[in-house]
């Protein structure tokens, strides 16, 4: 099982983030780990260095950029491809590039193009 | 005896000024008593020793001194007053001797002399520096003196300073010395005192340098300016012994010259300040008033203002167009005149009605006005009382503003939030529908991993819906589109049904939630659903705040004429730079605090709409770290009775129900009919009005369901055609659209309106269901006007009415129908009304049936007639009332 691609998914919307870890794992065969909160997200990605990090724009307490700002900022998750996700078709594209991220996909996504979307996005 | 009475003089006002020092001290009656002796004597003396100015003040003093002695009492300001004619005494009894003396001295002419030219040089002079220089050259001539001065009292009354000084030794006129304290020296006493004095040996007066062990005289007279003491006038001599009283008593004549001249030069000196000032003001007002006309001639609002006078003080141009005259014309108009041009102008006349109450009273009118002058538009409009800065009233404003193109983009904004809300309302209502019966079983048992997707689906489906709920109210609160049924309302059950509905999701919170109600119950004025609205999106707001473990606690009460309802919780609170955010719409979304329950963040925002259209308030308080406490106020419905809650749970179910759904959207019919199936009805769905009629006419239904819209025909056109046909007319109806139209729906004789959401549209249809049959009545008469009206008439009253317009369809109904009344009309074409009962009458079944004979023509009908046929007669033009409570009564019967 090594192998297998590790996707973490980073979104405050308890039933979004199960669509996307039950679509990636699905379509893709990835294995998906899920954190609620920026905070929670970090720290996982912390331990287990993912292979991409999928991240919410609007989120609570601590929004997208933050966190993908914060992990690019760490030593140990600054090399994992962030992807970011969000509904608002008007992001900040000065901002975005500041972030880090590799790339962003727009909700609502297609199911079954969301794995092939994001591996893209990865260098 | 002149002379005698003049030299006894000072002594009587000193034996005055005693008894009036005692009185000071303490009333006492014989002091009193004293002092109104020796104040009478004196007026009768001076008078008859022709001192006139001596008598008058005399009595003056003689007066009071009578008051005291009549009431037994005296006051503070009646002894300064007393103090005061003293002191005039003192100078008048100079003046006295002065005049005396004249007649016998030499010097005397001299003195007079400078009398008479001391008062013209007054008349003539208006500056201070003139009036005491020429004065004292003047004074010379009559008086010996090494220096003269005049010197006056500062602003603070702590200093007095020479004004003007004159030392012969140094060669005439020399600037003034420095200040001195006002109470020191012989010149601080003279002005204390009020009094002249006389001094014939002191060490050195004020300036006059000395040479040692020399003494010298002087003289002082105090100047008064009205009832205040303003200054001095020095006189020096550097030889001991100088002067004699009779100097004193010219010295004082003078001196009341230099105060005369005083006052008036002061008079007009102020007089000219004031002009001066008052003209300045005049410029700066005129200039401001210049810039306030050209400010609000150039504003688009026409805007006068009428005075408690009820005319027309001011008026801008634009005012003047409104009202269609000349502005010239319109200032200063009376407001009836103003009326009678305004009439014409309004669309409604109960506008300018409400104009004039306005004005009349005290309440501000803010409304919008339709007018055709000067050009057919809406208006906004304000009638308003106004005050100045004081809070006088300054009468009332009235302000016109063409606001046709705001309303244009108000309606056309509203118009389209809420068609895309009822666009998305329907096929959200289908996906939510289907996924509810996915989950319900109806598509087979479901695999757990099929369940959680589903229910997510559900979830979001209903968060949807929710979300576009709100944006429809809310476009409909802000375009002021919301209809309200104002009903009085129970406090006690509304905030027991929002808690009851937030429940769940507090559980979900680990919050707790505790009503705590008042003593007596409350009732508001309001809509249920719309107040239990409010109270649901506050609860769920405090509850989503709120720290797991944190508790929601609800209080009512009622204060002046309305009731509060506080939700108080223990979240986190809201800076005070938020305060006044937490109203607008979305502000939730913009931090993305919240995913869940109560939308996007509109549930304040519509909580707040709501109440302020209830005519109540709404707000918040709030410290950071000490939670929020949200308060609603509501008017209270003053004593009148509580609605009964709906009682739809509490009919018993119709079994066997037959339903007919006429709708153009298939997946709405197979939801739908999926749904009432559920109930054990039996369902007919069609598509258009065709279909369903010919469905009616095969086979009756206990029900039908019909859309606003048919592909074939209007909803409500279907409903007209159903109550017409004989067949079917008394088939219960529900209209079915997103849109609330209930209105429409009564109008065209349907039993109401329904949400297309089956799930809401199922509690009203039960309800229909097991609402017993309304009684019919047949209406026979040739005039469709006749029975339009009386169809919903009858209907309004909670009958059945089949109208049919002459005696053969009338007959033709009742031989498959028995009426509980029949109502005809007597003059018709074709067979009469007399006839027709005739032919009903021969029917068995019908012998006992109720009837009306309508008629304008009641003397062609005879009272036996009548009781032949069994029919009551009523008079065309019948009142309404009276025609319904005439069938109330025949139906009432056994």
């Amino acid at each position: 099982m090594a192998d297998t691609f590790r996707a973490l998914i980073i979104d405050d919307d308890p039933d979004l983030l199960r669509l996307v870890q039950r679509t990636l794992e699905f379509t893709a065969g990835w294995d998906v780990m899920t954190a609620g909160s920026g905070a929670a997200g970090i720290e996982l990605a912390r331990r287990t260095t993912p292979d991409v990090i999928l991240v919410d724009v609007m989120m609570p307490e601590m929004d997208g950029y933050e966190v993908c700002r914060r992990l690019k900022a760490d030593p140990a998750t600054g090399t994992v491809p962030i992807v970011l996700l969000t509904a608002r078709r008007d992001l900040n594209q000065a901002r975005l590039a500041e972030t880090g991220a590799a790339g962003v996909v727009l909700k609502p996504f297609q199911p079954e193009e969301l794995a092939r979307q994001v591996r893209e996005l990865c260098p | 005896m002149r002379a005698e009475f003049a030299a006894g003089l000072s002594a009587r006002i000193e034996t005055l000024r005693a008894a009036l020092h005692r009185l000071e001290g303490g009333f006492r009656s014989d002091d009193a008593q004293a002092l109104y002796r020796a104040a009478h004597t004196l007026t009768g003396t001076a008078a008859s020793f022709g001192a006139d100015g001596l008598a008058h003040v005399a009595g003056d003093l003689e007066d009071l001194a009578r008051g005291w002695l009549e009431r037994g009492v005296s006051m503070p300001e009646e002894w300064s007053a007393a103090a005061a004619a003293v002191g005039e005494l003192d100078l008048a009894a100079r003046e006295y001797r002065a005049t005396l003396q004249s007649g016998t001295a030499r010097t005397s002419a001299a003195r007079l002399a400078v009398v008479g030219e001391l008062s013209s040089l007054i008349n003539a002079a208006v500056d201070m520096r003139e009036i005491f220089q020429g004065a004292i050259q003047k004074v010379q001539r009559v008086l010996d003196f090494r220096r003269a001065s005049v010197v006056l009292i500062d602003e603070a009354a702590a200093h007095y300073y020479v004004h003007t000084l004159y030392d012969r030794v140094r060669g005439g006129f020399v600037p003034g010395e420095a200040m001195f304290p006002v109470d020191q020296g012989v010149t601080g006493k003279a002005i204390h005192e009020g009094r002249p004095i006389r001094v014939d040996s002191l060490p050195g007066t004020e300036g006059i340098l000395l040479q040692e062990g020399k003494r010298v005289s002087a003289m002082i007279v105090p100047l008064h300016v009205g009832d205040r003491v303003i200054g001095a006038l020095n006189f020096g001599h550097e030889n001991e012994g100088h002067y004699t009283e009779e100097d004193l008593d010219w010295a004082v004549v003078l001196g009341r010259q230099i105060e005369t001249s005083l006052y008036y030069s002061k008079l007009l000196s102020t007089i000219a300040q004031q002009r001066e000032a008052l003209a300045r003001e005049h410029t700066t007002v005129q200039a401001q008033r210049n810039q306030l006309e050209a400010l609000i001639d150039a504003s688009d609002a026409a805007v006068m203002l009428v005075g408690p006078d009820h005319r027309i003080a001011y008026a801008n141009a634009a005012m003047a167009t409104l009202v269609g005259i000349p502005r010239e014309a319109v200032l200063g108009a009376g407001l009836e005149s103003l009326e009678r041009f305004l009439a014409g102008s309004f669309v409604d006349p109960a506008a300018l009605t409400a104009q004039g109450e306005a004005l009349a009273g005290q309440a501000t009118l803010r409304d919008r006005v339709d007018l055709v002058f000067p050009q057919r538009a809406v208006y906004q409009r304000v009638v308003a009382p106004v005050r100045d800065r004081g809070g006088a009233p300054l009468g009332h404003i009235v302000l016109y503003r063409n606001v046709t193109h705001e309303v244009e983009v108000e309606r056309a904004k509203s118009e389209f939030v809420s068609v895309v809300s009822h666009e998305l309302r329907t096929p959200m209502t289908s996906v939510k529908t289907s996924l509810s019966l996915l989950l319900a079983g109806a598509g087979g048992p479901l695999e757990s991993a099929s369940r959680e997707l589903l229910e997510i689906a559900l979830r979001n489906a209903d968060r949807l819906i929710r979300l576009v709920n709100d944006l429809l109210d809310l476009s409909r609160l802000e375009a002021g589109r919301m209809e309200f049924r104002v009903e009085p309302v129970s406090l006690e059950d509304s905030v027991a049904a929002g808690l009851e509905a937030v429940a769940a999701f507090a559980d979900e919170q680990g919050v707790t939630l505790t009503p705590r109600p008042p003593a007596e119950p409350q009732v508001v004025l309001g809509e249920r659903d719309r107040v239990l609205q409010v109270f649901v999106n506050v609860l769920a707001n405090a509850i989503k705040f709120s720290p797991r473990g944190g508790q929601v606690e609800v209080r009512w009460w009622h204060e002046d004429g309305f009731a509060v309802t506080q939700v108080s919780d223990q979240g986190p609170g809201i800076p005070a730079d938020k305060l006044a955010a937490i109203f607008e719409p979305f502000t939730q979304l913009d931090s993305s605090t919240t995913r869940e329950h109560g939308g996007a963040g509109l549930g304040l925002t519509i909580a707040q709409r709501i109440v302020q259209a209830l005519g109540g308030q709404m707000w918040v308080e709030s410290e950071v770290g000490r939670g929020a406490r949200f308060s609603v106020r509501l008017p209270l419905a003053s004593a009148q009775p509580v609605a009964a809650p709906p009682v739809a749970t509490t009919v018993p179910l119709p079994q066997e129900a037959r339903v007919l759904l006429v709708h153009g959207d298939p997946d709405w019919r197979s939801l739908t009919a999926a749904r009432l199936g559920a109930e054990g009805w039996c369902i007919s769905p069609v598509a258009t009005g065709a279909e369903a009629l010919a469905s009616l006419e095969q086979q009756p239904v206990d029900l039908v369901l019909v859309a606003l819209e048919l592909p074939d025909m209007h909803g409500l056109d279907f409903v007209q055609q159903v109550r017409r046909s004989p067949a079917v007319f008394d088939t219960p109806l529900l209209v079915v659209s997103d849109a609330e139209a209930t209105a429409g729906a009564l109008a065209y004789g349907a039993e109401g309106w329904v949400p297309a959401d089956p799930q809401a549209l199922i509690g009203p249809a039960r309800g229909l269901l097991a609402t017993p049959k309304r009684p019919v009545v047949l209406l026979v008469d040739d005039d469709p006007a006749v029975r339009d009206g009386v169809t919903k008439l009858l209907r309004r009253g909670g009958y059945a009415c089949l109208a049919v317009g002459d005696a053969a369809a009338g007959l033709a109904f009742v031989r498959s129908r028995r009426p509980s009344v029949i109502i005809t009309d007597l003059k018709m074409v074709g067979m009469n009304g007399l006839a027709f009962l005739e032919e009903v009458r021969r029917r068995p079944e019908l012998r006992n049936v109720p009837a009306i004979l309508l008629s304008a023509h009641g003397s062609e009908v005879t009272s036996e007639r009548l009781r032949q046929l069994g029919a009551h007669f009523v008079a065309k033009p019948f009142d309404s009332k009276a025609l319904l409570s005439q069938v109330r009564e025949m139906t009432a019967k056994p």
